[in-house]
């Protein structure tokens, strides 16, 4: 009854560009049109009516999602039958907590307010004592399974600015410029005690997955990092996590090897892959599958024993048949990068992640001597 | 009320085998909603599963199904009924999850006295 009755006081305005979302959001928003898919959930360019701002507006949750994420491969439910998300509960929880210059700025969450909540609903019609409304502590009457972030809006990123440019890798400028302030944001984040466990340049599926944002408003490139989808809270000390986190390509060896006590290393593994393949505009390692992206890190950077990363042998798929490689020279393996460059590389891609530079000591890393400058005068294309 | 909903918590963590943090998240959650607002007392368990199931999401590799957690009340709520109480946790503590809870505090203080390696999870039991 309850529903029928709101169906009828609600026809959803249904447009091809938002994919039957209503066109306006709380009288606030204005959707204009998806420009991507994160990690989990579709990404709407919009508009604030008030203040005339664009602005992004990621959905998450409920029906009107586009379908589940997938992570390395592995379908992951993200069925709104089990509520809220976790995936969406932590990205939002997180990224409250976050105020940086290199993070996506999380302005708001909220719910569509003029479509009642199926589950309300439902419980509603059901005549269940304990469905909120009627006064309890409902939040407000009517909301819907969905829930809307509401970003500031950054158009460029990475990987597209990697596509527009494709001579973006040989301006030693701009690379470290962009590098400084990849690790700038990801120390913030360590800092709070956040793992982001998705950083990436590299688009899935054909749409943009945009976590690795470029402002290039007012002439200069600021970095945010982006899609918090897999992020979370960490404590000290580390307890067994989730090893099926990071898009393969930029999966660390201590995942690969099925490592479940991990911290924040596995951000700095990644964000070395990003650069390099920033600067080499190529992906560093892109394995078909684990084992592959093992082999391949192996053959690039050697393999690892008991010497190099002790405890190594402890880690549930290491295996001490696993083929034996020497590992190519750095020149080769980041042949645009000058010796500081590779020497902070070489560090970021430490097999033992107890030795691994940290964020916080790559900032103070001798390639950054002379930033500086660039951060009062940014370089350009 | 509150220490026989903490307890009963308490049981549902042990019967799930969750960790430690996830019971204290779940009591500050609990806390910070009912310095917010009030609530019936035939709502408080509803909202004692919400806040246990929105701490076990948020700190949990596995968090349990939704309904494992509607049995554990004798299925005496409904999905819709634990799906909504969710978001109203969430929307009045403006998703504010990530607190710092006494296990945490309790874990940084044992390890400045230097005492074996995660004590913490013999101690985070209810009592």
């Amino acid at each position: 009854m309850a529903t029928a009755a709101a169906a009828a006081a609600y026809p959803p305005p249904r447009t091809s560009a938002t994919d039957g979302l209503p066109r306006l959001l709380n009288n606030k928003y204005r959707l204009e049109r998806r420009v991507g898919e994160g990690t989990y959930g579709v990404v709407y360019r919009a508009t604030e009516l008030a203040s005339g701002q664009t602005v992004a507006v990621k959905v998450r949750g409920g029906a009107g999602r586009g379908g589940a994420g997938t992570v390395g491969g592995e379908m992951r439910p993200d069925d709104s039958e089990e509520g809220v998300p976790s995936s969406a509960l932590r990205e939002i929880a997180l990224l409250l907590e976050l105020r940086h210059d290199n993070v996506v700025r999380l302005r708001e969450v909220t719910r569509d307010l003029s479509r009642p909540d199926p589950a309300a609903a439902a419980a509603a019609a059901a005549g269940g004592r304990y469905s909120s409304g009627a006064g309890g502590g409902g939040g407000g009457g009517g909301d819907s399974a969905q829930l809307f972030l509401v970003f500031d809006f950054v158009d460029m990123d990475v990987h597209r600015l990697m596509q527009l440019y494709p001579a973006l890798g040989a301006n030693a400028a701009l690379v470290k410029y962009l590098t400084y302030q990849l690790l700038c944001g990801l120390d913030y984040c360590h800092r709070r005690r956040v793992l982001h466990r998705d950083l990436k340049p590299q688009v899935e599926g054909g749409w943009g997955v945009r976590n690795l944002l470029v402002d290039v408003r007012g002439g200069g490139h600021s970095l945010k990092i982006a899609d918090f989808g897999l992020s979370r809270a960490f404590g000290v000390p580390v307890r067994l996590l989730s090893p099926e986190v990071v898009t393969l390509w930029y999966r660390p060896p201590e995942l690969l090897l099925g490592g479940r006590l991990y911290g924040s290393p596995v951000d700095v593994w990644s964000a070395a892959c990003c650069v390099l393949e920033l600067s080499n505009r190529w992906p560093l390692f892109p394995g078909a599958t684990e084992i592959d992206t093992l082999l391949k890190i192996f053959e690039k950077l050697g393999s690892p024993d008991e010497a190099t990363w002790p405890g190594l042998a402890d880690l549930p798929h290491w295996r001490p048949q696993l083929p034996r490689y020497p590992g190519r020279s750095w020149e080769e393996i980041a042949p645009r990068l000058d010796p500081a460059g590779r020497d902070l590389m070489r560090r970021m891609l430490t097999y033992d992640p107890a030795q691994r530079i940290t964020a916080a000591a790559a900032l103070r890393h001798p390639y950054f001597a002379d930033i500086g400058p660039l951060l009062e005068r940014p370089p350009q294309l | 009320m509150r220490t026989t909903l903490v307890d009963w918590l308490g049981e549902v963590r042990d019967e799930f085998r969750l960790h430690g943090e996830t019971l204290f998240l779940a009591a500050a959650y609990l806390d910070a909603y009912l310095a917010a607002k009030p609530v019936s007392r035939d709502r408080l368990q509803l909202l004692g599963m919400a806040c246990l199931w929105v701490a076990a999401k948020f700190e949990e590799v596995y968090p349990p199904p939704l309904a494992a957690m509607l049995a554990m009340a004798e299925n005496m709520y409904s999905a819709a009924d634990l799906t909504a109480m969710e978001k109203e946790v969430l929307f009045t503590l403006d998703f504010g999850l990530a607190v710092p809870t006494p296990l945490r505090f309790l874990h940084y203080m044992l390890q400045l006295a230097a005492l074996p390696a995660h004590p913490g999870e013999a101690l985070s039991c209810r009592r």
